[in-house]
C-alpha cells in the first residue's frame, strides 16, 4: 500500500504527520530492512566481496603486472586444470585432508577427557582450566616457532626421549615424522579451546539424571555415552564443524614449522595457495587452490548439514 | 628444456604486450624530454629504500641529503619496511612511485621497468663505465638502462679458523666438491657438523646459496635435470650423508647462519654481510666456491641494488632524479656503503679500495666478472627455486637419487 492511497483512505481534513501515513506493514517493512541494512552491507563488504574477488582471481592470469595495469585477463579453467595437473596437488590435499581428521578426532578424545577431568573436584581444579588456555591465546607463529624449537634434533624433547632410553628423531626433518609432529602441535595449539567448551557444555548435563543412572547401577562409560554425549551432542557438533574448517585451512603452523617440507610431506592446500600467490606471484592459481578449498568446506557444510537435519527428524 | 632465445621470450612478449597496454591507458611516464642536469632549485623529491638495518639506512639518508645540497634539490629518503615489492607495486598502480628507489635486480626492477614506468637513465648521461659487464647488466632491462647499480651481493664460504686448528686441517679452500665433503667430514665432531646450509622452502635462502654450487658445475639454473644440477644436489646429498650437514638443513633457512655463528658448523655459504658482521666470536676466513671437477673455475649468482627514478611527466623532476642517482653512486659513497654496511661496491675501482681494507672480501671481488644474473630467467626463476628446493629436500632426507629428485620436481 502507497502513501497515496493512506492520504485517500484518511479522514478527510485531518492532518496526517508523514510517519503516520504509512500502514503497519509498510513501517514494519522499513523496520526490518534498517536492521537488516547494516548487516547486509557488512555481508556483501566482507563476505561476499571477497568471495567474488578469490572467485575472479581464480579465472584470470592475475599477476604482479595487474597492480599496475589493472589487466586480468580471463582463462576460464586454466587455473584449475593447472593447479590440478600438479602431482603436489594431490599431496596437499592428502595432507590437509590427514591433518583435519585426525586432529579434529584426537582434539575431540582429549577435549572430553580434560573436560571430564576439570569437572571433578581435586586440589588446581579450580586454576588449572584457566592455565591449560594460555596455548589457546598464543599466536600460531608463536607457537610453531617454540615448538620448532622444541623439537630440533637437539631440542628438549629429544633430550628427555633420550634420557629414558627412546631414540630420539630429527622430527621436522624426516619425512616419515613431520606430518605427525605437525598434528600433534596442532592438536596442542586447539586442545584447551575444545576443553574449555566441552567443560562448559558438561555443565549443563543435569546431575539428576546421572545420580538417577548410577542408582539404576549404570556405571562411568554407560553415564558418558548415554547421558553425557546425547546432552552436549550439539555443542560437540558446532566444534566439529569449527575446528573442521579452521584446520582445513591451516598455513601459519605449517609455514612456520617445516613450510612444507621435508620433500613436501607435510605441504598442505592452504600452503600451496600461500605459495602460489605470494612466493611465485602466480595470484591466479593461489586463488585457484583457494577455491578448492572453499569447495571441501562447502561439501563438509552439506553433509553437516544433512547429517544434522536427519538427527532433528528422527527426534 | 627451453632455448634461450624461448625463455627471452617467453618474458618480452607479455612484458611488451602490458607496455603496449599501459601506454593506451594513459600512463603519462616516460614520455618526458631529457632537460638540463642542473638547476634544480625548487625541486623537491622523494627517495625510497629498502634496506633496513644501521648503518645502513642512515647513510643513505647521510648521502641522499649532502647529494640533494649539492644540486640545490629538497629531498625525503624514507625507508620502506615490511613487503617492499608489493608497495612499489601498488605505488606504481597509484602512479605515486617515489622519485627514486633502491630496486633489487631480480625481481623489482624488471617487474617495474616492464611496465614503462622507470624512467630511462640512459638519456641523462648517466653511464655503466667503471663497473663489470656482469654488474652493467644488472641494471638494464631489454638494453635500456633503468637502474644504476650501487652495489651488489655474490656468495662465499666462510670458515671458522679454529675448527680447522682442532681438527688439524690446514686452512686450503677445497678445490673440488669432492674436497669439499672430505674436508667437511674432517671438520665434524660429536658437538660440531662440518658444514651449514640452507635448505628449506620458501624464503629464498635455499636457491640463492645452492646457485653457486649448481653454476661452479658448469650447470644451467634453467635446466634442472642438466648434468650440474645434479652434480651440485648430489654434492648436498653426499654432505648429508656422510654426517657432516646435518639432515636438519632441511629445517633452516637465513637463519642457518646462527649453527655456524654458534660453532655448531665448522663451514658454511654466506653472503658479504658477513664480513663486517663484528659480533662474530672467532676469527674465520672466506674460501670461494669449490667446482664439480678439477680445473674447472667456479661461478657465482649476483644480485644487484640500483637506483631508478620514476618516469615523470615533470621533465625537471625526472632530470633532478637522475641527478641526484648519479651523485649517490660515487665511488666514494660505494667504498663507505661496502666498509660499514657489507655489500661488493659496483664499481671496480671501489671493489678494489674494498678489498684493501677488507681482504677477506677478496672470493666476493673475484667472483663478480663474469658472475650469472638470475634476473634473465624473469619469472620463470619463481618456479625453478620451488623446485630446487624440492630436489633437494627429496635427494637428502628422501631417499631419492639426484637426478630422480630433480626429475620428480621439475615434472620432467
Amino acid at each position: 500500500m502507497t502513501a497515496d492511497t493512506l492520504t485517500t483512505t484518511g479522514r478527510p481534513g485531518a492532518r496526517t504527520p508523514g510517519r503516520f501515513r504509512r500502514s503497519l506493514a509498510a513501517r514494519q517493512r522499513g523496520e526490518l530492512w534498517g536492521f537488516l541494512g547494516p548487516a547486509i552491507v557488512f555481508f556483501v563488504v566482507f563476505f561476499l566481496f571477497p568471495l567474488g574477488y578469490g572467485v575472479f582471481m581464480s579465472t584470470t592470469n592475475f599477476t604482479t603486472g595487474t597492480f599496475i595495469t589493472g589487466r586480468a585477463p580471463f582463462v576460464g579453467s586454466a587455473n584449475f586444470e593447472a593447479v590440478l595437473a600438479e602431482p603436489v596437488t594431490f599431496r596437499a590435499l592428502a595432507n590437509t585432508l590427514t591433518i583435519t581428521i585426525v586432529s579434529v578426532v584426537v582434539e575431540l578424545v582429549l577435549g572430553l577427557l580434560l573436560a571430564l577431568l576439570f569437572a571433578r573436584r581435586f586440589p588446581g581444579s579450580r586454576w588449572l582450566p584457566t592455565l591449560i588456555l594460555l596455548p589457546w591465546l598464543l599466536p600460531a607463529v608463536v607457537v610453531a616457532t617454540v615448538w620448532k624449537s622444541l623439537l630440533a634434533g637437539d631440542g628438549p624433547i629429544n633430550d628427555v626421549l633420550g634420557s629414558i632410553g627412546i631414540p630420539v628423531e630429527a622430527w621436522l626433518a624426516n619425512p616419515a615424522t613431520a606430518l605427525p609432529a605437525v598434528i600433534v602441535v596442532a592438536v596442542w595449539a586447539s586442545l584447551p579451546y575444545w576443553a574449555t567448551i566441552l567443560g562448559a557444555a558438561l555443565k549443563q548435563v543435569p546431575a539428576e539424571q546421572l545420580e538417577a543412572a548410577q542408582l539404576d547401577g549404570a556405571g562411568a562409560w554407560r553415564r558418558l555415552v548415554s547421558i553425557v554425549i546425547p546432552t552436549i551432542w550439539p555443542v560437540i557438533s558446532v566444534l566439529v564443524v569449527m575446528s573442521v574448517v579452521y584446520t582445513l585451512l591451516i598455513v601459519d603452523l605449517v609455514l612456520v614449522l617445516t613450510a612444507g617440507g621435508p620433500a613436501n610431506s607435510t605441504v598442505t592446500l592452504g600452503l600451496l595457495s600461500y605459495r602460489q600467490a605470494f612466493q611465485q606471484f602466480q595470484f591466479g592459481l593461489g586463488g585457484a587452490y583457494g577455491m578448492l578449498l572453499l569447495g571441501i568446506s562447502i561439501l563438509f557444510a552439506i553433509v553437516y548439514t544433512v547429517m544434522s537435519m536427519r538427527r532433528e527428524r528422527d527426534e | 628444456m627451453a632455448s634461450t632465445a624461448q625463455r627471452l621470450r617467453r618474458v618480452a612478449l607479455p612484458a611488451a604486450g602490458l607496455t603496449a597496454a599501459l601506454a593506451l591507458t594513459a600512463c603519462s611516464g616516460g614520455q618526458a624530454a631529457p632537460a638540463a642536469t642542473d638547476g634544480f632549485d625548487g625541486v623537491s623529491l622523494t627517495v625510497w629504500n629498502s634496506i633496513d638495518f644501521e648503518p645502513y639506512q642512515g647513510l643513505q639518508k647521510q648521502y641522499f641529503e649532502s647529494c640533494a645540497a649539492d644540486l640545490g634539490i629538497t629531498v625525503d629518503v624514507e625507508t620502506q619496511s615490511g613487503d617492499y615489492t608489493t608497495k612499489l607495486l601498488q605505488a606504481a598502480g597509484a602512479k605515486s612511485l617515489p622519485d627514486v628507489a633502491l630496486l633489487s635486480t631480480d625481481t623489482q626492477l624488471p617487474q617495474l621497468a616492464s611496465q614503462g614506468v622507470l624512467a630511462d637513465l640512459g638519456q641523462y648521461q648517466i653511464t655503466t663505465d667503471g663497473l663489470a659487464d656482469s654488474v652493467a647488466g644488472l641494471g638494464t632491462y631489454q638494453d635500456t638502462l633503468y637502474g644504476l647499480p650501487v652495489q651488489v651481493e655474490d656468495y662465499a664460504i666462510f670458515y671458522n679458523k679454529a675448527a680447522f686448528a682442532a681438527a688439524g686441517v690446514s686452512e686450503t679452500a677445497p678445490k673440488t666438491f669432492d674436497d669439499l665433503v672430505t674436508l667437511a667430514g674432517s671438520l665434524t665432531t660429536a658437538d660440531q657438523k662440518g658444514i651449514v646450509l640452507p635448505g628449506i622452502a620458501g624464503d629464498g635462502s635455499t636457491p640463492v646459496y645452492f646457485l653457486p654450487f649448481l653454476l661452479s658445475a658448469g650447470g644451467d639454473p634453467a635446466d634442472p635435470t642438466g648434468a650440474g644440477s645434479v652434480a651440485a644436489v648430489d654434492l648436498y646429498k653426499n654432505l648429508v650423508a656422510n654426517g657432516s650437514l646435518s639432515s636438519e638443513f632441511v629445517n633452516w633457512g637465513w637463519d642457518s647462519i646462527d649453527q655456524w655463528t654458534s660453532q655448531k658448523a665448522a663451514l658454511t655459504v654466506s653472503g658479504p654481510w658477513n664480513l663486517v658482521d663484528t659480533s662474530i666470536p672467532f676469527e674465520w676466513g672466506t674460501f670461494p666456491f669449490p667446482t664439480a671437477k678439477p680445473g674447472e673455475s667456479s661461478k657465482v649468482n649476483l644480485l644487484g641494488y640500483v637506483y631508478g627514478a620514476a618516469a615523470n611527466s615533470d621533465a625537471k623532476k625526472e632530470a633532478a632524479a637522475a641527478a641526484l642517482i648519479k651523485c649517490r653512486a660515487s665511488e666514494e659513497n660505494q667504498i663507505d656503503t661496502a666498509v660499514q654496511g657489507g655489500y661488493i661496491p659496483a664499481l671496480k675501482t671501489a671493489q678494489d679500495a674494498f678489498v684493501q681494507k677488507v681482504p677477506a672480501a677478496a672470493p666476493f671481488v673475484d667472483a663478480v666478472d663474469g658472475a650469472y644474473n638470475s634476473a634473465q630467467l624473469g619469472t620463470e626463476w619463481n618456479t625453478l627455486q620451488q623446485q630446487y628446493v624440492d630436489a633437494i629436500q627429496a635427494a637428502t632426507v628422501g631417499g631419492q637419487t639426484a637426478q630422480a629428485a630433480l626429475e620428480q620436481a621439475s615434472g620432467k
